[in-house]
């Protein structure tokens, strides 16, 4: 099969819903003329025009209200939010209107969008373009919440959000945008709340995101060769979110340990963990161990940003704590 | 900043007792100093420092029971800042002890030591899999591995694969049933001879054997060569330094019965060391006398008296209560004349020695009054057949009635 990058997965994706559907466009920061920060979206302001692929004012709260607006109109709007940093300038419009307008309105209308944005770490770009805040969108009843981490999971999950009448939090991650892998060239879709296991193995459970799961593989491979059986889970989609698959590992390996960039206090790794310490009780033998941001910004330093990063290192030493 | 761990003091050692800090916090320490004492399968050990600085932090309490490498103090510099406890993970199978070194270390006795006490930490998965088994992980002594002595799930399957079929618990009996004076828990010396003697019994088939040996002459014996020690060296023999120095004679003779059975290897031992059952004010100990056979009578005796006084004042080595390979228990002071003993592992046998009683015999076609001694000999059917025990039990018996036959040096 052909490899493609998973920015050049995300492409694929939106210019194939968009040749077959006219309702969807996009709109946000630099995304037309320029292409897009990562790519996503360079050549289709060429190919469809601005009306379709729309650039905006520097107003995060335009650029979601619009969108909102469209999608109530009958429209299937792609906006983008350049990082996920600058969310919390358009939050209400997110948590107060995106979210919730299909359920004030009893369910007579909807809201069908796909709002895309970029979350992890990298390339020293400081506090306020390095986070991993979309626990906040998880902690919102009414957003389904996407995590690709592979050129794979990205073109199909996406596909699936487009086709979704709810609106989705569609969670790219910078250091995985140049990442490589097998994709098919057809359309295909892959369903929300449904992990994927990356890896099976016996001895110990990671459930990891986005560019986690790269570090947990590599490492399971690493480890397997010292006899140490690593079973590797990428929940993909945080809302909804697949226990079973996670449920039926521990109860083979006895110990988990959780991975995910948001900070570790209040972050996704926690919630995680507390879903597995209430319902698998009996089944664990090891505490589990969350490996996650710490809770401080995200340097500028690079030595203190390579740090800062949970990866390998940080497994290693949480593999140590169980096994 | 370095860190203070409980040390292994033998292969089998999980858990030791802080007798005594010897040094306090913002003492200096200098690499060699006995920096606190431990208590741990019968004795006490003195821990020498491998780090010079100040002590910084006590951790681990005096009275405390705690799990080989736990961190129980810190040393390091004056200003040296203090970490946060960490607990060590206990790799017990492979880690060597780090951070002092115990006087002397040395292979113990293979039984897993494990006391639950209070609250027993256990994993979740641990707690499902035991009471699924049928295991009372709060009573039976299972070894936990886990940081802090937590029990994991591989340590009550180990635990489940050892524990021998149709050995129950007895039930307890129904609360208020019976006034209770008091209850403790067990530990320390006390432990130690409950967790072997419950090996012992449950897991080694005993053959107990009985001989009556005539003293007679032995009697006679003592007294002309007492008295001739006594007069040139000033030293009392008892009958226990003639028991030993028969039972180093006739082991050598017997070779087979001065072994082991330890992991599925019968073990013959050249050297020939008896333990003698000693009664303290903690509880029995069972001190060593190396090489028996090769020792004189004064020389037995002398060791004897040293050992025995050790034992009373709780001053026993780390060797001197390892490394036997027979023992003798004697229980003739209380006026017992035969009992059976059990076996001392991973020792194959036991003599037990009642009291010299006066009997009536028949010698040449007449009565005689004669003097007599019931001997009981408990070993390892695993390793040793009745044949076997019996000719060695007899050769002790001939010595007794003929210790002229000893090749006797003082």
């Amino acid at each position: 099969m052909r490899t493609i990058t998973y920015s050049e997965a995300i492409h694929e994706s939106i210019d194939y819903n968009m040749e077959k559907d006219e309702t969807v466009f996009n709109l946000g920061e630099d995304i037309g003329v320029l292409g897009g920060g990562f790519r996503a979206t360079h050549d289709l302001y060429e190919k469809y025009g601005r009306k379709r692929v729309l650039d905006t004012p520097l107003s995060e709260i335009a650029i979601v209200g619009a969108a909102i607006g469209a999608a109530l109109g009958g429209l299937r709007p792609i906006p983008e939010i350049m990082y996920i940093d600058f969310t919390p300038g358009c939050m209400d419009m997110i948590v107060n209107q995106m979210a919730k307008i299909h359920f004030m309105f009893g369910g007579q209308i909807k809201v069908p969008m796909v709002l895309r944005t970029v979350c992890g770490a990298a390339g020293y770009n400081a506090a306020q373009h390095s986070q991993s805040m979309y626990p906040f969108f998880v902690h919102t009843p009414g957003l389904i919440v996407v995590t690709p981490s592979t050129p794979y999971d990205a073109k199909g999950l996406l596909n699936t959000s487009i086709a979704d009448d709810n609106p989705v939090i569609f969670m790219e991650h910078k250091r995985l945008y140049t990442s490589k892998g097998e994709v098919p060239e057809e359309f295909y879709t892959i369903p929300f709340g449904k992990a994927d296991v990356k890896r099976e193995g016996d001895d110990l459970t990671i459930v990891a995101t986005h560019a986690l799961v790269h570090d947990a593989l590599a490492l399971a491979e690493e480890m397997e060769k010292e006899g140490t059986s690593i079973e590797v889970i990428d929940p993909r989609t945080l809302v909804p979110f697949d226990k079973e698959t996670i449920f039926k590992s521990v109860e083979k390996t006895n110990k988990l340990i959780v991975a995910d960039e948001s900070i570790l206090s209040c972050g996704m790794a926690s919630e995680i963990s507390a879903i597995v310490a209430e319902e698998m009780f009996d089944y664990l033998d090891k505490p589990i161990i969350r490996v996650a941001s710490p809770n401080c910004h995200c340097p500028f330093s690079m030595p203190l940003e390579d740090a800062y990063i949970p990866g390998k290192e940080e497994l290693k030493e949480a593999i140590a704590k169980v096994l | 900043m370095n860190e203070i761990v409980m040390p292994r003091l033998g292969f089998t050692m999980t858990t030791g007792i802080i007798v005594k800090w010897r040094k306090k916090e913002g003492d200096k320490v200098e690499k060699g100093d006995i920096l606190l004492e431990v208590e741990s399968d019968k004795v006490t050990v003195e821990v020498e420092s491998i780090y010079a600085g100040i002590l910084r932090k006590i951790i681990g309490k005096e009275g405390e029971e705690i799990p080989v490498q736990e961190v129980i103090g810190y040393i390091g510099e004056k200003d040296e800042e203090i970490p946060e406890r960490v607990a060590k993970k206990a790799e017990i199978q492979s880690r060597k002890t780090e951070g002092i070194k115990a006087a002397e270390v040395k292979s113990g006795l293979g039984i897993n030591a494990g006391e639950k006490k209070g609250r027993v930490k256990i994993s979740p998965v641990a707690r499902k899999i035991a009471e699924e088994m049928g295991i009372d992980y709060e009573t039976e002594p299972i070894t936990g591995t886990d940081p802090g002595g937590r029990i994991s799930k591989d340590d009550v399957l180990a635990y489940a694969k050892s524990r021998k079929e149709g050995v129950k618990q007895p039930e307890k009996p129904e609360a208020g049933e019976i006034a209770i004076k008091s209850s403790v828990p067990i530990k320390g010396i006390r432990k130690v001879i409950a967790e072997k003697m419950s090996f012992a019994k449950t897991t080694i088939p005993h053959l107990i054997l009985n001989i009556k040996a005539d003293t007679t002459h032995l009697l006679k014996f003592r007294e002309d060569i007492g008295k001739k020690v006594s007069s040139d060296r000033g030293m009392k023999l008892t009958y226990t330094d003639f028991l030993i120095k028969i039972c180093a004679t006739a082991l050598r003779e017997n070779l087979v019965i001065n072994s082991s059975l330890q992991d599925s290897n019968f073990i013959i031992y050249d050297d020939i060391n008896i333990c003698l059952a000693v009664a303290t004010e903690q509880g029995l100990i069972v001190p060593t006398l190396y090489q028996c056979d090769t020792l004189g009578l004064v020389d037995i005796a002398k060791k004897r008296n040293e050992l025995v006084k050790k034992a009373r004042e709780g001053k026993l080595g780390y060797r001197d209560v390892t490394n036997g390979t027979f023992t003798i228990t004697n229980l003739g002071m209380f006026g017992i004349r035969s009992f059976s003993a059990i076996i001392n592992p991973p020792q194959a046998a036991i003599l037990a020695v009642g009291e010299i009683y006066s009997d009536t015999a028949v010698v040449g076609g007449k009565v005689e009054i004669r003097s007599f001694i019931d001997l009981s000999l408990s070993c390892d059917h695993r390793i040793i057949d009745g044949d076997v025990g019996a000719g060695f039990l007899q050769k002790v018996a001939e010595y007794i009635d003929a210790p002229d036959k000893l090749q006797l040096k003082l």
